[in-house]
């Protein structure tokens, strides 16, 4: 098992910090400390599929005309995870304008606080 | 009548309600750990951001010393709120803490369960660097193999994202847009705010002169090589954005607002995604209605190559740019 | 010309998306994507008309490279049905909710709320016709960031905060669905539909990679219920639902919700096999959300004192029938499920709208200050009561052909026709218990001794419109029972 844990180490990191991110998204309640959740979760499967993408002794895949294909990494993880890094950026900085928001009305970044003081904003409203 | 109807469950509440009658009042009963939380809510107010355990700590420290006596509550604390004139919604007491206490226990146990599930799958996974992988398949052996030939350019990523799966690349830039658009709407304000940067000091002005005008260049060199190159609209984009940020800290932000302001980093992406899709558009619609024309792909190795690659770089390069600017711009607080 | 329908209204809606900061004159930019919605419900009805009369469906490359190596859409007649449908409440619930949208949104910002809803409304279409998984995580993505900004819009202090909790919970979702992708990927080396069919299948054959494949079956099963709001993680939608303005309500509840279960309902179909599912407890486990959920939001929807939330928790109800109809694991169940998602498109839309209309006339978000409400804008009143009839269940009404297909499709289940019966009628009768009452007191007087005279004329002709669109949608779908469930199969089995 643990020889088995060495070997796929890439791929066991990326569960392991996904799993961190995950928890520090749901748990943490600092908007900001969840922001750093959000993008380690999503950090997490950009290494595992820039992992997945590795061949043994495989070259960038800058293809000189009629080279083998054996020796270049697969650039199709590559790619997805060029998407996946623009689609996490645009989901943070959405997050972190709403952040701002919140702070410029509440004086806070702690969800709990927000949503205690939110509560009683719409009784008193 | 408040008292008489609080004791009824909650569907008889609902049908006196329909039946014309006004609901109770807006105060549940009093509850201690809400009172709690009230006064913690205050006290962050005058000390900034202060976790709830911290809070707990102090307060109980504070009672120690004083000999084991219950703090007094602070004396300048509101007591009475002002009228409610909507009936509120009735909250058990301490819901919202027990809800949250809750919800910290579920995740807990969701979340070391899936941790589990994912080192066995990762066991599981096809093994790491193995040529014969399920994903070194026909597919990914096309793109290397016949790239050069069918777009024209060198780097197979390139070539991949912005030929092959170019659907996926402008749902990609909309993404971004998206998101620029969104901060804009939340933190765009016309109005003038008073300024928190004051300009920058010497060793700032120095250093930042030197090298902007190289990483403006780096950020043209990545966006202009992308078919040729690691590299390409995202990446020299990100270069180019952050190289503007640079000229806005070094600049001043009165000079570079001029040079481009909102509404003109604005424009330029809208144009820029415009020509994305209609460079594109165009050729979906020729590739998939089978009428030829195709862009010529030039040879291989040489700028001017890759058909459609290099002008689709720049436009990439151009959407990803101002939409990092703009979000230094929005956070930054200041506008025009 | 048929042939090029799907990427046209793909490519137009993101376009005008896309050129409404171009816009100067004030409400151009409303009456450019409505304009633009019109036409694309046009062209989704031409196509749907063709291809149903054809009983044929296609693929659509996007660009010159066949199918495994590049993007791919498909249309068949259930993604025509879809589109047509998605477009028009689309139209209708922006049409209904623009007097509130010129109310809750600050000038400066409508033409960019308008942007983004027509970005939203691309999302949605390319959901609909993708038949790449990647792309139908990259187009959740922009529906997950643009239906976020559709809640934070309104920029109260309430609703940015439903809107932070809203995107939480995406954000969260997204990440098993990219995980979910990234295992399915590594497997089998395909992105596309078809491919990814062919080498599941092969996998399955072989027992090969059994727990990963498993494993990422669950994790987009899960990320994608996350984002439509079933039961155990549905904490996100009353606030963000009733938060929102109007317009916004509308296309939250009756569209994003259902862009996800299309996704997932291709998933199911096209991706892992029914027969995966089925072995795999995976149908079981979506049917047990469902029977829970539909039980659990309607008792907490009988608790609200606010209509919008009420409605929200309502969305929450009808969302989980969708789960309990696919979770039978059968033809049958699927047909349903599609029903349903059509039935519920139609009427919570119009549930919302006609609410919105209420509470401008009566100026109060809670039921003491709506008694009566209806006699002040009756239209609204009369969106408000035909919906909640139509979810309880009255015959001749959208949601009562959608009920009864669940419960023709439950009758054939193995284990699951008891429970699935039993919870239709509990969730009936609850649905029953928090509507009618509702209705009763919106036509009742304000106050006694007081009759308020009906007022039918008052401004706002094009909310009107969209109402009495709406009613003529609901009767469409409930009384063409026959017609729509065939479409429905002919489109399942096209899939």
């Amino acid at each position: 098992m643990l020889e088995v844990l060495v070997e796929q180490r890439f791929y066991v990191t990326a569960v392991l910090l996904f799993s961190v991110g995950l928890a520090a998204l749901l748990l943490h309640p600092n908007l900001i400390k969840k922001i750093i959740g959000l993008n380690l979760m999503d950090t997490a499967v950009f290494l595992f599929l820039a992992a997945m993408g590795y061949v043994d002794g495989g070259k960038a895949p800058m293809v000189e005309p009629g080279a083998e294909a054996a020796a270049y990494i697969n650039p199709v993880p590559g790619g997805l995870v060029l998407t996946g890094i623009v689609v996490a950026v645009s989901t943070t900085a959405l997050f972190l304008a709403l952040t701002h928001r919140l702070y410029q009305k509440y004086h806070s970044v702690n969800l709990d606080v927000i949503l205690m003081l939110a509560r009683r904003g719409t009784e008193e409203e | 009548m408040k008292n008489e109807t609080r004791n009824e469950g909650w569907y008889g509440r609902f049908l006196h309600w329909a039946g014309g009658e006004e609901p109770d009042g807006p105060e549940g009963p009093e509850d201690p750990e809400r009172q709690e939380f009230l006064e913690y809510l205050e006290y962050i107010e005058a000390h900034g951001d202060m976790e709830f355990g911290a809070y707990r700590l102090m307060r109980y420290r504070e009672r120690r010393e004083k000999g084991m006596e219950g703090a007094q509550p602070p004396a300048d604390r509101p007591a009475e709120r002002r009228e409610v004139r909507r009936p509120a919604r009735r909250r058990r007491p301490g819901a919202l803490r027990r809800q949250l206490r809750l919800y910290r226990g579920l995740s807990v146990c969701v979340i070391a369960v899936l941790a589990g599930i994912f080192l066995l799958t990762a066991a599981a996974m096809p093994s790491f660097g193995d040529p014969e992988a399920p994903a070194m398949n026909e597919v990914a052996r096309r793109y290397l193999e016949d790239g050069v030939e069918e777009t024209g350019a060198v780097n197979a990523v390139a070539g991949m994202i912005l030929e092959y799966r170019a659907f996926d690349t402008f749902g990609e830039s909309a993404v971004l847009f998206a998101a620029a658009g969104s901060t804009l709407l939340l933190l765009h304000s016309p109005r003038l705010r008073v300024r928190t940067f004051r300009g920058p000091d010497a060793l700032m002005s120095l250093l930042g002169r030197g090298l902007l005008p190289a990483i403006l260049l780096f950020g043209i060199y990545v966006i202009v090589n992308g078919h040729l190159s690691p590299g390409g609209g995202f990446s020299g984009g990100a270069v180019l954005g952050g190289g503007l940020i640079l000229a806005s800290l070094v600049l001043g932000e009165e000079r570079m607002a001029q040079l481009l302001s909102t509404r003109r980093t604005t424009r330029l992406t809208v144009f820029c995604l415009l020509a994305y899709a209609g460079m594109k558009g165009y050729s979906f619609f020729t590739g998939a209605n089978g009428v030829g024309w195709e862009i010529p792909k030039g040879t291989p190795g040489e700028i001017l190559s890759g058909g459609l690659i290099l002008p689709l770089n720049l436009c990439v390069g151009v959407i990803v740019a101002c939409t990092m600017y703009t979000f230094y711009i929005l956070f930054l607080g200041r506008e025009e | 010309m048929s042939y090029n329908i799907p990427f046209l209204s793909i490519m137009l809606t993101l376009v005008s998306g896309i050129l409404v900061p171009l816009i100067r004159r004030e409400g151009g930019a409303l009456r450019l994507i409505r304009g633009v919605q019109l036409g694309v419900a046009g062209l989704s009805a031409l196509l749907l008309v063709r291809l149903s009369g054809a009983g044929a469906s296609f693929s659509y490359p996007m660009g010159h490279i066949p199918a495994p190596w590049g993007n791919e859409l498909r249309a068949g007649p259930l993604e025509a049905l879809l589109a047509l449908t998605f477009s028009v409440v689309m139209l209708l619930s922006l049409s209904g909710g623009a007097e509130d949208l010129r109310r809750d949104v600050r000038p400066d910002r409508q033409g960019w709320y308008c942007l983004l809803m027509q970005l939203l409304f691309g999302a949605l279409l390319a959901m609909v016709y993708t038949d790449d998984l990647f792309t139908g995580y990259v187009f959740v993505e922009i529906a997950a960031v643009t239906a976020c900004i559709a809640v934070a819009a309104k920029e109260s202090g309430r609703s940015v905060v439903a809107a932070i909790r809203y995107l939480i919970f995406s954000c969260l979702g997204s990440g098993l669905v990219l995980l979910g992708i990234a295992m399915l990927y590594c497997i089998t080396g395909q992105l596309l539909f078809s491919g990814l069919e062919e080498a599941v299948a092969r996998l399955v054959q072989s027992g090969e990679y059994s727990l990963p494949l498993v494993v990422s079956a669950l994790l987009m099963t899960l990320g994608l219920s996350i984002k439509s709001a079933q039961f155990p993680f549905h904490a996100w939608l009353p606030d963000a639902h009733a938060s929102a303005t109007t317009a916004s309500s509308a296309i939250l509840s009756g569209l994003v919700l259902k862009g996800y279960l299309v996704l997932l309902l291709k998933l199911i179909l096209r991706v892992f096999g029914p027969a995966l599912i089925v072995s795999t407890y995976i149908d079981d486990l979506l049917f047990l959300l469902g029977l829970t959920g539909m039980l659990f939001a309607s008792v907490a929807a009988l608790r609200q004192e606010e209509v919008k939330r009420m409605i929200a928790y309502s969305s929450s109800a009808q969302i989980s029938y969708i789960f309990l109809a696919l979770g039978l694991g059968s033809e049958a169940g699927w047909t349903a499920a599609c029903y349903q998602i059509l039935a519920h498109a139609m009427t919570k839309s119009m549930i919302f709208v006609g609410a919105g209309e209420m509470i401008r006339a009566s100026g109060g978000h809670y039921w003491g200050e709506l008694r009566g409400a209806a006699r002040l804008a009756p239209l609204g009143g009369a969106a408000f009561t035909v919906g909640g009839l139509s979810l309880c269940g009255l015959p001749l009404l959208a949601g009562f052909s959608a009920k009864y297909c669940i419960a023709a499709a439950a009758l054939d289940a193995e284990w699951q026709t008891a429970p699935a019966l039993f919870g239709l009628a509990a969730s009936s009768v609850l649905n029953a218990m928090y509507y009618i009452p509702a209705i009763l007191a919106i036509w009742g007087r304000a106050r006694a001794n007081e009759d308020a005279p009906l007022v039918w004329m008052r401004g706002n002709g094009e909310g009107k419109c969209a109402i009495l669109l709406f009613l003529a949608g609901n009767l469409l779908l409930g009384t063409a029972f026959g017609p729509v469930r065939g479409l429905i199969q002919q489109g399942l089995s096209l899939f």
